[in-house]
């Protein structure tokens, strides 16, 4: 199966390439601001007559840092309720093909987010690990506790 | 046996249901039922039978037999019909409605099934016994076309489907022709084609043309069953089969063919078949007698086999049909040719049809008879009368087709994409400095735009359907419930052609249940109680629509009682719901809108039937939903009026932009009262939080500051520097303090909850011209948040 690799604040996360609808350039799209409650909703863009809401994965993980640069992306993933949603990450890694065996389980603790959002964990070439989201759990956008 | 099926079924079989009871209840009053109506229960039920047969729901079918058989009777005259028989047809359909639901949810009780079963069959019997066989009564005239043109409709359909199956049998016969598939694999398809053919023609009402199928039917079956070959011969034969089934089925529904004519049509037939039979038995034993060369040879007219072929002696054969038929008929031989010659003609002497449909009792032909005239009206003035055919393709051309709902709402979603990028270009040449360059293209950019908005109407008639949508299921609710409440009640409903879009008919009819309910249970009363009041013992309940400047009125209007706004008003003060400070400041309309207003019920006494409270503001709810909002007039012992105004469609709104800040903002249009810069004596503070109110022609309105709301930094603070917009949903009026407000637009309506889910104080989306996102605000939910004490 093929993942792709993401950075959040200096921290690897991966999702299964399947997940992902589009991928677009953060400054080439018009954000509608929401004025919701929640903080890591950042707002609506238009794709292709599609309403699509954005969500800061940085605001929802509590990372401080929600600076954007040119290499922000948002990243439109088609959820299991079918639903399309952008999350706003620092910026693609790399893509990867792996097998199901290199996912390891999470370890209950040392990891900042969480777990409910962790589908385990993946050790990459570089001896560096990286995590494997639910995205599904994460999109589906209950406060976190 | 899968769900799927089962549940299309079910949709079905719900459409089935309230064609039955619509028929069934208007009919009740008068004790009789038309012809027609009674061949439409029959038909209803057989499909019902036959449907629930093939999706395995057993009980029901077999319940639906007894009744079906009983409506055969009364089909042919055996039982007559009074209120008391229509009366048992009510009762057993909705018994038979029952059966339905608990057998498809799989709750179904055998003992009491059997009861039932036994009930019915016992009524039967009884009704039997007490009436004498006698005619079924006839209506007249004028009311049976009225029928016959609500038929075409049906007829149409069944029409085009009857022109498809006849392609898809000519393009099997012709495959085998040609070589492209051998006969013998040939023969169990076309055996289905034609079956199905003869299965869709008794939706069509023919009474000879299924008879005619049914012969070829039979003869196939032989050929399938591997008694004689199927070959090129056969082959031959069946294209000339399919070429007179074709005519036949024109002639039938242009009404002329009568008794004798088709009679003759059908003994030509068997000696064709007869002949084939033969044909085929010879060509078994290698030598091919001479006499049939003609026949073989593929490239022979239909007419010239015919002819022929016809004077060969069918004596011959020992076909058993063929020898059954000779028994009852003169020698066919001459005969034969000449019956052709009266079919190939289409202007057969039109006045003979009359005669002919008046001498068979037969209701199925009237309606088609009907629906011959009805075809031949339109034609005549088209082309002189010259020729008075109802073709299969005729009634198919003027009728309509299904399409799958998610198709209009792609074509719609591209219309709105158009609409968007219109508003693109309306943006754009704002920006163009040359004056005339401006003036060119604005001046072909106003003729898109009117273009665009027919084009969008277009798109939308095709979502509406009529309000008969809404209004079918009505009558057998009100029936029930005021046997119920033991009242009586005339219920009738008026524009039932207006139209409405389909999307809110599912969101219109909880509310119109609860409002008529409520008219039955707390509005009307008793009998006894309205002859003291010196009313008519008998009830009305008058539900009407209409549409009117963009909107939809839908009005139920009872002569009950009427609202009793002293208790209401009394219940709300009790209940906290409203102050006595609000109830100075209420306007009439304002106290009876009260009604709405949630945990609100007069009613002393909890019926089953309504009276818990929670229906009305369910009714306020959805109305407002839909975009809708509802008015309510009342006066004691004389009745009430309640109005539900809807707009004509979902999809696209009129929106003002409104400023907040630097964000923009929509305001749906309809909701707007008024606007105003505010002066400062019209601003009062009132209460401990020193509340804003605007003081508008003696009517205090709540003030809220929207960018309070959403937290967004405002260019004024002071509300003499900005606007103040009024608007009103269902009972209440506020003002919305704006920083301005600028153009108005017309928008397309993009939901947030199918990628997202409801924001507050955010109705939807929508997509501006420069392609960005724009909200509409939920007006609804600012009042409602609002109130709750933000």
């Amino acid at each position: 199966m093929e993942y792709v690799v993401f950075k959040l604040n200096h921290e690897n996360y991966t999702i299964p390439l399947e997940k992902i609808k589009e991928i677009l350039v953060y400054s080439q799209v018009i954000i509608t601001e929401l004025f919701a409650e929640e903080a890591w909703i950042k707002g609506l863009i238009n794709l292709r007559g599609e309403v699509i809401p954005i969500v800061d994965l940085r605001v929802l993980f509590h990372i401080s840092d929600t600076s954007i640069s040119e290499n922000t992306v948002i990243i439109v993933i088609k959820t299991e309720e079918n639903k399309l949603i952008g999350i706003i990450v620092d910026n693609i890694e790399s893509i990867l093909t792996l097998d199901k065996q290199t996912i390891v389980p999470a370890p209950d603790m040392g990891v900042s987010i969480d777990p409910k959002y962790i589908d385990g964990l993946i050790k990459l070439n570089n001896e560096q690990m990286t995590i494997l989201l639910n995205i599904d759990s994460v999109l589906k956008l209950e406060e976190p506790a | 046996m899968s769900q799927e099926i089962r549940d299309f079924f079910m949709e079905e079989a719900e459409e089935l249901f309230d064609n039955l009871h619509s028929i069934l209840l208007k009919n009740e009053e008068a004790g009789e039922i038309s012809p027609e109506e009674v061949d439409s229960i029959f038909r209803d039920m057989h499909t019902l039978k036959g449907g629930a047969g093939s999706v395995e729901l057993l009980k029901f079918s077999g319940y639906t037999h007894h009744l079906e058989t009983f409506m055969d009777m009364v089909r042919n005259g055996e039982i007559q019909l009074d209120s008391k028989v229509i009366d048992f047809i009510i009762e057993s359909v909705s018994t038979m409605h029952d059966i339905l639901e608990e057998e498809y949810a799989d709750e179904l009780d055998e003992a009491e099934y059997t009861k039932k079963l036994q009930q019915i069959i016992h009524d039967i019997e009884q009704i039997k016994k007490g009436d004498a066989p006698s005619s079924v009564s006839h209506e007249t005239v004028e009311k049976k076309e009225k029928k016959v043109r609500e038929k075409i409709q049906i007829f149409g359909d069944n029409a085009a489907e009857m022109i498809d199956l006849f392609e898809e049998l000519e393009d099997e016969i012709e495959a085998v022709a040609s070589g492209e598939i051998e006969p013998s694999d040939a023969i169990s398809v076309i055996f289905r084609t034609i079956h199905t053919i003869k299965g869709a023609s008794q939706f069509l009402n023919l009474k000879y043309f299924p008879t005619y199928l049914h012969e070829v039917e039979s003869i196939l079956d032989n050929a399938r069953n591997g008694d004689i070959p199927y070959n090129m011969t056969f082959n031959d034969f069946m294209s000339k089969v399919a070429e007179h089934a074709q005519r036949l089925i024109d002639q039938e529904l242009n009404s002329s063919v009568d008794h004798d004519s088709f009679h003759e049509e059908l003994e030509s037939l068997k000696e064709e078949i007869g002949e084939l039979l033969f044909v085929l038995e010879e060509d078994k034993p290698e030598e091919e007698p001479p006499a049939f060369e003609l026949f073989d040879e593929p490239t022979q007219s239909a007419e010239e086999a015919e002819k022929e072929t016809a004077p060969q002696p069918f004596e011959l054969f020992d076909e058993a049909q063929t020898a059954q038929q000779m028994q009852n008929t003169e020698p066919v031989k001459p005969e034969a040719p000449v019956a052709f010659e009266l079919f190939d003609n289409d202007n057969t002497p039109p006045e003979e049809e009359p005669k002919a449909s008046q001498a068979d009792v037969s209701s199925v032909q009237k309606v088609q008879e009907g629906a011959k005239q009805e075809a031949v009206q339109s034609n005549q003035s088209k082309s002189d009368k010259k020729k008075k055919v109802l073709s299969l393709n005729k009634a198919a051309a003027s009728t309509s087709i299904r399409v799958n709902l998610d198709k209009i709402d792609q074509l719609m979603n591209r219309v709105g994409d158009l609409v968007i990028t219109k508003s693109m270009l309306f943006q754009f040449t704002d920006s163009i400095s040359d004056e005339n360059l401006y003036k060119a293209i604005h001046e072909r950019l106003i003729d898109l735009d009117r273009d665009i908005r027919e084009l969008q109407e277009s798109v939308m008639s095709v979502r509406m359907v009529p309000m008969e949508s809404v209004y079918a299921r009505l009558p057998k609710m009100v029936r029930d419930l005021a046997k119920k409440l033991d009242k009586k009640i005339k219920f009738e409903h008026i524009g039932d052609n207006v139209e409405i879009d389909k999307m809110m008919v599912e969101g219109l009819m909880d509310p119109l249940t609860h409002i008529i309910r409520n008219s039955l249970d707390h509005g009307i009363e008793k009998p006894e109680e309205r002859y003291k009041k010196g009313k008519p013992e008998i009830g009305k309940l008058i539900i009407s629509a209409e549409q009117e400047s963009g909107n939809i009125i839908i009005s139920i209007r009872d002569d009950g009682a009427g609202i009793n706004v002293d208790k209401v008003i009394q219940k709300a003060l009790d209940n906290g719901a409203i102050t006595h400070e609000e109830l100075s400041n209420m306007s009439a309309q304002d106290k009876l809108m009260l009604i709405f207003h949630p945990g609100l019920s007069t009613a002393e006494s909890l019926t089953d039937v309504s009276g818990r409270g929670v229906g009305m503001d369910v009714v306020m709810n959805n109305i407002n939903a839909l975009g809708g909002h509802i008015r309510v007039y009342s006066k004691k012992d004389k009745g009430t009026h309640i109005q539900i105004i809807l707009p004509l469609t979902l999809a696209i709104l009129d929106g003002l932009n409104v400023l907040i800040g630097d964000k923009k903002f929509i305001l749906p249009l309809n909701a707007i009262v008024e606007s105003l810069q505010p002066q400062r004596h019209m601003i009062k503070h009132v209460g401990e939080n020193k509340k804003e109110i605007l003081m508008l022609r003696r009517e205090f309105i709540p003030i809220v500051r929207l960018y309070d709301f959403f937290n967004i930094e405002p260019s004024y603070n002071n509300l003499e520097e900005g606007m103040l917009i009024v608007i009103k949903t269902a009972n209440h009026k506020v003002a919305l303090f704006v920083d301005d407000f600028l153009n108005q637009e017309q928008i397309v309506v993009k939901s947030l909850e199918k990628n997202y889910k409801k924001i507050k104080g955010i109705g939807a989306a929508t997509i501006r011209g420069d392609g960005s996102i724009g909200l509409i605000l939920d007006v609804t939910s600012i009042v409602e948040m609002y109130k709750g004490g933000r």
